[in-house]
């Protein structure tokens, strides 16, 4: 029963921003704020790098299995849900699922390679899912690269024309792309791209193992030139810093000095098409699966995730410890277990990153 | 201020969620994020183009410790300011614009 409580409605107090407060208390009070779902892992391209483990195997969680699934998030206090994959939109009950996250009021992204948002399917993302952002995938600035890496004739032409049907549709759109060897020498000419279509563009200087531990993909990470070029890129851009060079979970770095690394499993999670539960896309050491237990079980009461957050306070220190002049961007624990078998060793690929960031002259913000 | 026979809804492009004693409101179409406190959170709780402005402050009168007149003074400036930033819309306001 709700208790009468001593507070005035200030109305010149309530409209007072604090979201990087409130992002830090998520971590610090295990209040589940994002969650990544990976709906299936079926995909319309092939692309080489791919991180999914595709020989992975279980159950498939259903529409059922969202609706419920959702509503616990919902009652965790989740306000983040974003629907992934493979490619999520392969899910056949991909609609039906986008709707339901809609009707419980998440802020939805949907991260697609953007080949089949044609102008039917756009429209019906705009209206029957309503996403925050809808994130698409390049991979060069021309077909010949961008094919390459998808591995399907005609990809990048048809994201192209996506991308100005995803635009006239009302869709809010952006790019994200990963550096490698083969379009490092292309950065300016993606950012074109962007700029065509007025979205932002965000590179990810670092290509990972897949989740199954193959570090094939990493044959083609970025050369250190392609990443002192991608930082003369964005300075020129943004008149910015080296320290702009940021992985995508780096953007969470707050004013306030936090007490962890970052939010895995603190304030995140993320759950592949079969029901396990992972601290972060990026850490695949399971935390338990929702076939048969309930999230918030798993949420609440859990050994493994109590031992995951115990990390990300420690990996905090790796950090702060680290004998560099710049920072140790682009650390993540995740990706540390999965190179070395210790969340808290520095994989050679983020020492080699920072020794290049360390070269570079830092440029005042302007 | 709003009168109190006044319907309010969300906006579609709201999303929200109660943390810990503040509700986090993101504005989608403005990609923009608005704290509230906890008694605003509860405000935006109760506005959902069903009650009256005086209905959602007679249920809030029966939780907060604060005189009726003064509530009722809160809440109408307090709706007014998440009316003004684009949160909530008065449904009457919507009806008379498709009619006319």
């Amino acid at each position: 029963m709700r208790t009468k409580r001593e507070r005035k409605v200030s109305s010149s107090q309530s409209l007072e921003p604090s979201y990087d407060e409130t992002i830090l208390g998520t971590w610090e009070n295990h209040h589940l704020f994002s969650a990544l779902v990976e709906l299936t892992y079926r995909c319309n391209l092939d692309c080489y790098f791919c991180y999914n483990d595709l020989d992975l195997a279980g159950d498939p969680l259903r529409l059922a299995d969202y609706e419920r699934l959702f509503e616990e998030m919902r009652t965790l206090g989740c306000l983040h849900l974003t629907l992934s994959g493979g490619e999520p939109l392969a899910h056949p009950d991909f609609f039906a699922i986008g709707a339901k996250a809609r009707e419980l009021d998440f802020v939805v992204r949907v991260k697609t390679n953007g080949h089949g948002l044609d102008r039917e399917l756009a429209g019906r993302l705009r209206s029957e899912v309503d996403p925050f952002i809808v994130e698409v995938s390049l991979h060069g600035a021309c077909a010949e690269t961008h094919d390459r890496q998808t591995r399907v004739a005609g990809s990048f032409d048809r994201l192209v024309h996506n991308l100005d049907v995803m635009r006239a549709t009302g869709l809010r759109v952006k790019i994200n792309t990963a550096l490698t060897r083969w379009n490092e020498r292309e950065i300016e000419g993606m950012f074109a791209i962007a700029d065509r279509f007025a979205v932002p563009l965000t590179l990810d200087p670092e290509v990972t193992p897949r989740d199954n531990g193959d570090r094939d993909p990493m044959r083609i990470s970025a050369s250190p030139e392609g990443l002192r070029h991608l930082v003369a890129v964005q300075a020129s851009r943004r008149k910015g810093t080296q320290a702009e060079v940021l992985r995508e979970g780096d953007a969470e770095i707050h004013s306030r000095d936090p007490d962890r690394h970052c939010g895995a499993g603190a304030s995140g999670i993320a759950i592949d098409p079969y029901g396990n539960v992972y601290p972060c896309v990026q850490w695949r050491r399971a935390i338990g699966n929702v076939h048969g237990s309930s999230l918030q079980g798993i949420w609440r009461a859990n050994g493994k995730l109590d031992e995951i957050r115990r990390l990300t306070v420690e990996a905090k220190g790796v950090v702060s410890g680290h004998d560099s002049e710049v920072p140790l961007v682009g650390f993540c624990p995740g990706v540390a277990e999965m190179l070395t078998g210790d969340p808290l060793a520095v994989p050679e690929s983020t020492s080699t990153r920072a020794n290049v960031l360390s070269e570079l002259p830092l440029h005042p913000v302007q | 201020m709003p009168d109190l026979n006044l319907v309010f809804r969300r906006k579609d492009d709201i999303r929200y969620r109660v943390v810990g004693d503040e509700a986090i409101v993101v504005r989608q179409n403005a990609a923009e994020v608005l704290a509230l406190n906890d008694v605003g959170a509860r405000v935006l709780e109760l506005i959902d183009a069903d009650k009256t402005l005086a209905q959602v402050i007679a249920t809030m009168s029966g939780e907060y410790d604060v005189r009726p007149d003064e509530l009722a003074n809160d809440v109408q400036r307090f709706v007014a300011a998440i009316r003004d930033a684009g949160i909530v819309v008065d449904v009457s306001e919507e009806v008379s614009e498709k009619v006319r």
